[in-house]
């Protein structure tokens, strides 16, 4: 196992390398640059050519595109991540002060979506074909059509114009003292809104799932034994079951870091969701790249713990 | 079996000594008490002081306004606040007078403005006001484009002169300023006793470092270009001289400066984007000029000068100010603090004005306008705005658009009262010049209407020999709902007269580019047509000299189309000669004639700016002309 993880380990370099020239190369086909991107027409017609040449030979602009990459690797394995184009911060204090935000709204989210598809897949599984199989099948589907960002505006119009029972966006309400409850009140929509979208795809696994495992010949074995049906169930079925959800949410791993730029636009959520689109919109390279490099790690990274869960908790898997 | 024994501790143990399900709870613990912790901890807290939250504007184009109201030597009528009585709501009680200009008084060719003496406000001190705000690329004064940042600067730093509701410049951290005949030589005394919040004093050797900073060229800042009037400026921005000629400053209170060529809106330069605000030097002036942009007093800007101070900055989140108790410049503000909520979507922030966690929401959508006032909670005020919605043609390739004939089809062709009337819900007027104030100037009378005439705009076709099966390509930005709806409309307007115009959809950065950055000296951008919402037109009829004088061809100018008549650039020239208001309306009535018959432009029209706000919100006066509804944000305050 430990030379399994190591093999994968010594493989994520080139990779990391490949992804990271890949987007380099696309990132810079895109029309713009982040010194157009940041004033108005009417602006650059003010400030003029001098200013616009003057900001790009401050951005680095003018290198050729090789040198640029390179200089990029270079500053990467120093540790320093770069200044972000737009406000020429350093782009580890953008990073840093959206994280914790994110890994809020992303981990309830994350929560929910588990609290409400594993007992409802469950329960859909075990009662087949049954009016509640049937209502949650097709809610499922409907959940997954419905964009979210619809969802979150029916929800910010409901709960908070309507019925006025939570706020309708941001982190916390501005100016009052800070405290858990104002905190958890703000989190709830957001997070309850994308837990259900990422529920449904979820429901639909866990259902299968356990349908595939009821089948079995050891759940035979065990009800023959004379169990009760509930130890069946949540002593052999379930976690048999829940195998391939396991990789499934170690896969979902990425986007606790990653963020969610709709949501977090609708909700006001200051997230890494919303500095990615921000990026993208202003041509921010540098922040791009320093977005895709910690996202392309956390995938890599997941994907091995996917793999080495899988192994542990399946004694049937191994790896040479 | 034994052998069975062996094999499944070497199998099922792939992590030595603990048990799989020792592993399984460890991972569950773990991730358990991380989300516990996440629930339970926020590193944002606000601080805990109440505050006034406002909306912010959006980034329209507040490039240069140029009313000219200060150097005239007739006598010019006092425009005090009871006459801006522009906003009907500005009957609350505590609406202070402080806005008032006092008329420039003038003796032996010099004219001297003085500060306005703020009457004492009526509204209650404390509070705190929510505004919308966009996401703003800096808030550090030297550097910001945007008309959002700056009005969030204007409540943290003092400026020599800042511009009023009617867009006319007062004196803001000068007590008097006086300019000379010749309307070369402008000397400001600053008000007594004016610190920074940290206590050190402002004086004069502020003003000066401001001033060389912003037009070191290695600064790389926004307002390098407008400062460059100042004698000596430009050798000392390429550091070939140690000072600038032209900026004097012969004790602690006072500076003068003298400028290269006289200009009589001088006064309207340094008031542009809310003032330039006084930087302090005894923090910054370690600062390497090309470091200025990425110190962090660019996202911290304090100790400042003016009204507010900073106070804590949240990214994507809010910026608060908080009142300044050592202000020196005038009344202190009545507000604790104003937040400006960043806001991305116009629907979020409608939705936070309802529920009472937005206080002010300015540039309103218009389709929003009906909902909004039937909220008891809001109001609701309309007021015009300084900008055009046009449409620009590229005069620099070959097309039928040279021919002027065709220019004016496209104005009899496009329903323009019309969309102004069923798509911006009446909320603007359909303009034909861009001649359209300020007040002494007024809309010229005598212009050719252009109303819609399909009949007439497909004979002029005939008459040019327009060739309908040509097609030419539309550049704009979507994302507004009035320009997504409006287009379409022109479009079939325009294709039932033949004219076949393709919509083509960019986003920012590449419109920027094949309209402005893309074109030289000598050659156009990449595009046919145009469609361009900006300007500050209303603001001075000089404004217009940036969008078709030969001299403003882009890049470095408004001039889109590379559009030349010598003719029009002669009366702009003159225009700018005179500060008499009485010759220079007569003039530029010429040149909204000449503009009007020529059509470098499809003028389409000048929309309103909506502003929507909390009732508990006083003092609110929306500026008639301008997107700066935070003018006099010190004057705010707000109702329990």
């Amino acid at each position: 196992m430990g030379q399994y993880i190591l093999r994968r380990l010594a493989i994520s370099i080139p990779v990391l390398i490949g992804i990271t020239l890949a987007t380099y190369i696309i990132v810079n086909l895109a029309p713009g640059d982040p010194v157009t991107a940041l004033i108005s027409p009417e602006a650059a017609a003010s400030l003029g050519p001098d200013w616009v040449a003057q900001q790009r030979e401050q951005l680095g602009l003018n290198k050729p595109l090789p040198v640029r990459y390179v200089l990029w690797i270079k500053e990467i394995g120093r540790g320093n991540l770069g200044y972000s184009a737009q406000d020429r911060q350093p782009i580890a204090k953008k990073i840093r002060e959206r994280l914790w935000p994110t890994l809020r709204l992303m981990g309830m989210a994350l929560l929910i979506a588990l609290l409400i598809s594993v007992p409802v897949g469950v329960v859909s599984a075990l009662r087949q074909y049954s009016v509640l199989d049937y209502v949650v099948t097709i809610s499922g589907f409907a959940a997954i059509s419905i964009p979210s960002f619809f969802l979150g505006l029916v929800g910010i119009y409901l709960f908070s114009l309507k019925l006025g029972w939570l706020p309708t966006s941001g982190l916390a309400t501005v100016g009052k003292p800070h405290t858990l409850g104002d905190s958890l009140r703000h989190l709830i929509l957001p997070a309850f809104v994308l837990g259900l979208a990422q529920a449904a795809p979820l429901i639909r696994y866990v259902r299968s799932s356990m349908l595939e495992v009821i089948r079995q010949d050891y759940i035979n074995v065990a009800r023959a034994k004379g169990l009760r049906e509930r130890a069946v169930i949540y002593r052999h079925a379930l976690r048999n079951a829940l195998i391939p959800l396991v990789t499934v949410v170690a896969l979902i791993l990425p986007l606790l870091l990653g963020g969610t730029v709709i949501i977090e636009q609708i909700f006001q959520w200051p997230g890494m969701g919303t500095l990615a689109i921000t990026a993208v919109k202003g041509r921010d390279y540098p922040v791009i790249m320093a977005i895709n490099l910690i996202t392309a790690v956390m995938i890599l990274v997941s994907n091995l713990i996917a793999d080495i869960l899988y192994a542990v908790i399946d004694p049937r898997i191994k790896y040479a | 079996m034994n052998h069975e024994h062996d094999d499944k501790r070497a199998i099922g143990r792939p992590l030595g000594s603990m048990s799989r399900r020792g592993f399984l709870t460890g991972v569950a613990a773990a991730a358990g008490s991380a989300i516990l912790a996440a629930c339970g901890g926020s590193s944002t807290a606000p601080t805990a002081t109440t505050a006034a939250t406002v909306a912010a504007t959006k980034p329209a184009a507040a490039v240069s306004p140029a009313a000219s109201a200060a150097a005239s030597p007739a006598a010019a009528a006092p425009t005090t606040a009871a006459a801006s009585a522009v906003s009907p709501t500005s009957a609350a009680a505590s609406a202070p007078a402080a806005a008032g200009t006092t008329a420039p008084a003038t003796s032996g060719g010099t004219t001297v403005v003085t500060a306005p003496t703020a009457a004492a406000s009526t509204g209650a001190t404390g509070g705190q006001v929510s505004v919308k705000w966009t996401k703003p690329a800096t808030i550090h004064p030297l550097f910001s484009t945007a008309g959002i940042e700056q009005g969030a600067e204007r409540q943290m730093f003092g400026a020599l002169v800042r511009i009023n509701d009617k867009l006319e410049p007062i004196a803001d951290l000068a007590e008097k300023i006086e300019i000379s005949g010749d309307a070369k030589t402008y000397t400001f005394t600053l008000k007594k006793g004016l610190t920074f919040s940290d206590g050190k004093p402002l004086t004069s050797a502020d003003v000066a470092f401001t001033i060389e900073r912003a037009v070191d060229k290695r600064t790389g800042s926004y307002w390098r270009g407008r400062l460059l009037a100042l004698d000596g400026a430009a050798d000392f921005g390429d550091q070939k001289a140690t000072t600038i000629k032209g900026l004097v400053t012969p004790d602690a209170n006072t500076i003068k400066m003298t400028l290269t060529n006289p200009d009589s809106t001088w006064l309207i330069t340094l008031g542009d984007f809310n003032g330039l605000s006084i930087l302090p030097k005894h923090i910054l002036e370690s600062t390497a000029p090309d470091q200025m942009a990425k110190a962090p007093f660019a996202f911290a800007p304090t100790p400042s000068g003016g009204a507010f101070t900073f106070a804590d900055w949240k990214a994507d989140q809010y910026l608060q100010v908080k009142r300044n108790e050592t202000y020196a410049g005038g009344p202190k503000a009545k507000l604790d603090s104003i937040f400006f909520k960043v806001i991305t979507q116009d629907d979020v922030g409608l939705a936070q004005l309802e529920s009472g966690e937005m206080d002010v929401f300015a540039a309103v959508p218009v389709q929003e306008l009906d909902r909004l006032r039937k909220n008891p909670n809001l109001t609701v005020v309309s007021v015009p705005s300084p900008s055009v919605t046009f449409l620009a043609f590229n005069f620099g390739r070959n097309t039928p658009f040279k021919d002027k004939r065709v220019r004016q089809a496209m104005m009899y062709a496009i329903d323009r009262a019309g969309i102004v009337k069923s798509v911006l819900n009446g909320e603007g007027t359909a303009v034909n010049s861009t001649i359209i104030g300020p007040d002494w100037m007024g809309i010229p009378e005598g212009l050719n209407q252009y109303a819609f005439d399909p009949n007439k705009a497909k004979q002029l076709l005939k008459d040019a020999n327009f060739n309908s099966s040509a097609k030419f390509s539309l550049i704009y930005i979507p994302g507004t709902k009035v320009t997504d709806t409006w287009l379409p409309i022109a479009q079939q307007q325009l294709k039932d007269v033949g004219i076949n115009v393709d919509l083509t959809q960019l986003d920012g950065t590449e419109y920027t580019k094949r309209l402005v950055t893309g074109a030289t000296p000598t050659t156009t951008g990449d595009f046919d047509i145009a469609e361009v919402d900006g300007g500050v037109f209303r603001a001075d009829p000089n404004v217009s000299a940036k969008y078709f004088a030969t001299v403003s061809f882009v890049p470095a100018g408004g001039n889109y189309g590379h559009y030349s008549n010598p003719q029009v650039d002669d009366l702009f020239k003159q225009g700018v000669a005179t500060p008499d208001k009485t010759q220079r309306k007569a003039i530029y009535t010429n040149l909204a004639k000449l503009l009007n018959e020529e059509c470098p432009w499809v003028f389409l029209w000048s929309p309103n700016s909506i502003h929507a706000y909390n009732k508990r919100l006083q003092g609110f006066k929306p500026s008639s002309y301008a997107n700066t509804f935070m003018w006099n944000a010190e004057e705010w305050s707000v109702t329990k």
